[in-house]
């Protein structure tokens, strides 16, 4: 996994790429947190992220949960494949605010 | 009847008879309610309101004394087994008989050693339950539980844990007793298989409520979108509340 | 059953990539769809990751096996390892929107196979099969 950050109008938009499974999970969610934690709002942005499992799910989970409660905006952009399969199957495509493409932001 | 957990309904209008030596299964996914149904049948919890018949008796009104008579005509064989770790599997089978009969020991063996060689568990009765594998395990817990040949015999989930051929077994023995003492079961389980193998009737819970009741072929056949998620195991169609969804996910925490 | 890979590794959690890599390439071979693949690498790879994670306590020296098998118009996924013996109810899904947080792996696993169960295996530990029926072949 790598993970690399822009900015997009308001929000720091976090690359993903690679894959995302319980061995580096927690450097995603501490990226996540700590951006946060700064009063940024998030953009995640799969286009690029060829897996992710349930422990990076939960990470995304716990972050914009986190966003709710301070009132920044968290958006996932872009995911096909297998990461949107596993949103599909953890019914979060529905509790997440997803985007296709950043042209719908 | 209706049953709550403080103010939430678990149960709502669940409505069932069952006949004797009819079984009865109960399906039903995690959370759709059947192991607080188990509950209520058995006399643990009492309905919020409506009342539960066994034998002809209403089972609230029963004094103490009543109820435990009315037990000693019920079998009840939990989903582990549940035999005392402590005692060897003879007298795990024997418990029942020692605690509720007078009968003298001689008896009480053979009585034992007649449901043990039914399991297909002769030659076992000295052995701890520690050293018997899941399949037995299950089979020594029915050997228990039809000790006092029960009139009815309340079964908790007979496949979980067991592999598939184990499971298919435990199938056969099922019907096998039903054929030789002619006892009443009610069964809760979610595994499709073996309702549909075992099952006279089943009785299809969903959140809490009857969704089926029926034959195999009724139910095999049902045109209840839910029930054919059930029997094509696919998950169900439910709109999620994202905020309910995401509070439970994260514990409400932060 | 015919074994098809028979995989060891540590109880590290750098393995599951190799793992995963592993599992795409046994449902290439079966002919799985790539949705289906998809899945079923996220499956085994959560099956794995609860042995790492709650078996071994995040340990690396344990021992993960993963053995696929092809059955009779299933593929068979066995995953074995030493830890404390668990019990069905350890593997049994909450349903993700009716119950308790967590369990999102479990939850995976159960929606993507067709049966998920304990089995006895030779030694100690614990073995899990997960079973997914093979895609039907066009005549």
């Amino acid at each position: 996994m790598e993970i690399s950050r822009t900015t997009f109008k308001q929000y720091e938009r976090l690359h993903l790429s690679g894959e995302i499974d319980l061995h580096n999970s927690s450097v995603l969610r501490e990226t996540l947190l700590g951006l946060l934690g700064g009063g940024e709002h998030v953009l995640v942005d799969f286009t690029q992220l060829a897996y992710i499992d349930s422990s990076g799910i939960a990470a995304l989970v716990e972050s914009f949960n986190v966003a709710k409660k301070q009132s920044l905006e968290f958006k996932i952009l872009g995911a096909t494949g297998s990461p949107l399969q596993v949103l599909e199957l953890t019914r979060l495509v529905s509790v997440f605010p997803m985007v296709e493409n950043e042209h719908n932001l | 009847m209706n049953a709550h957990y403080g103010d939430r309904q678990v149960l709502h209008n669940v409505n069932f008879s069952v006949a004797e030596g009819e079984i009865m299964v109960v399906m039903g996914g995690s959370g759709s309610g059947k192991s607080t149904l188990l509950k209520h049948l058995l006399g643990l919890q009492k309905p919020s309101s409506g009342s539960i018949s066994l034998l002809n008796q209403n089972i609230a009104e029963l004094g103490r004394k009543q109820m435990m008579a009315l037990r000693r005509s019920m079998g009840v064989a939990f989903q582990g087994g549940a035999l005392l770790s402590s005692m060897s599997v003879g007298d795990n089978v024997k418990l029942p008989l020692r605690e509720n009969t007078e009968l003298d020991e001689n008896t009480i063996d053979i009585m034992a050693r007649l449901k043990l060689e039914l399991m297909n568990l002769a030659g076992f009765e000295d052995l701890m339950p520690a050293e018997l594998s899941g399949g037995m395990l299950k089979r020594a817990g029915l050997a228990r539980a039809v000790i006092m040949d029960p009139k009815i015999l309340f079964f908790d989930e007979p496949s979980a844990g067991l592999d598939p051929v184990t499971s298919v077994e435990l199938d056969e023995l099922i019907l096998q007793l039903r054929a030789a003492l002619n006892m009443t079961m009610v069964i809760v389980t979610h595994e499709l298989e073996s309702a549909f193998k075992i099952a006279d009737r089943i009785t299809v819970l969903f959140d809490g409520e009857v969704a089926a009741m029926g034959t195999v072929e009724e139910i095999k056949n049902s045109s209840d979108v839910r029930i054919q998620n059930l029997i094509n195991r696919k998950p169900r169609d439910k709109v999620v509340d994202a905020d309910a969804y995401l509070q439970r996910l994260t514990a409400g925490g932060t | 059953m015919k074994l098809i890979k028979n995989i060891e590794c540590d109880s590290c959690t750098s393995k599951l990539c190799s793992i995963r890599a592993d599992v795409r390439e046994a449902c290439l071979e079966f002919g799985f769809p790539d949705p289906d693949i998809n899945s079923i690498v996220l499956a085994v790879d959560e099956a794995c990751a609860n042995v790492i994670r709650y078996g071994y306590k995040y340990c690396d020296n344990g021992s993960v096996k993963l053995q696929i098998f092809a059955a009779d118009g299933e593929a068979v996924f066995h995953i074995i390892d030493q830890c404390p013996e668990i019990c069905e109810a350890d593997i049994t899904a909450k349903p993700v929107v009716d119950e308790q947080p967590g369990g999102l792996g479990l939850h995976i696993i159960h929606q993507v196979m067709d049966r998920v169960h304990l089995i006895e295996g030779d030694a100690s530990g614990n073995t899990l099969e997960m079973r997914k029926q093979l895609p039907l072949k066009e005549a």
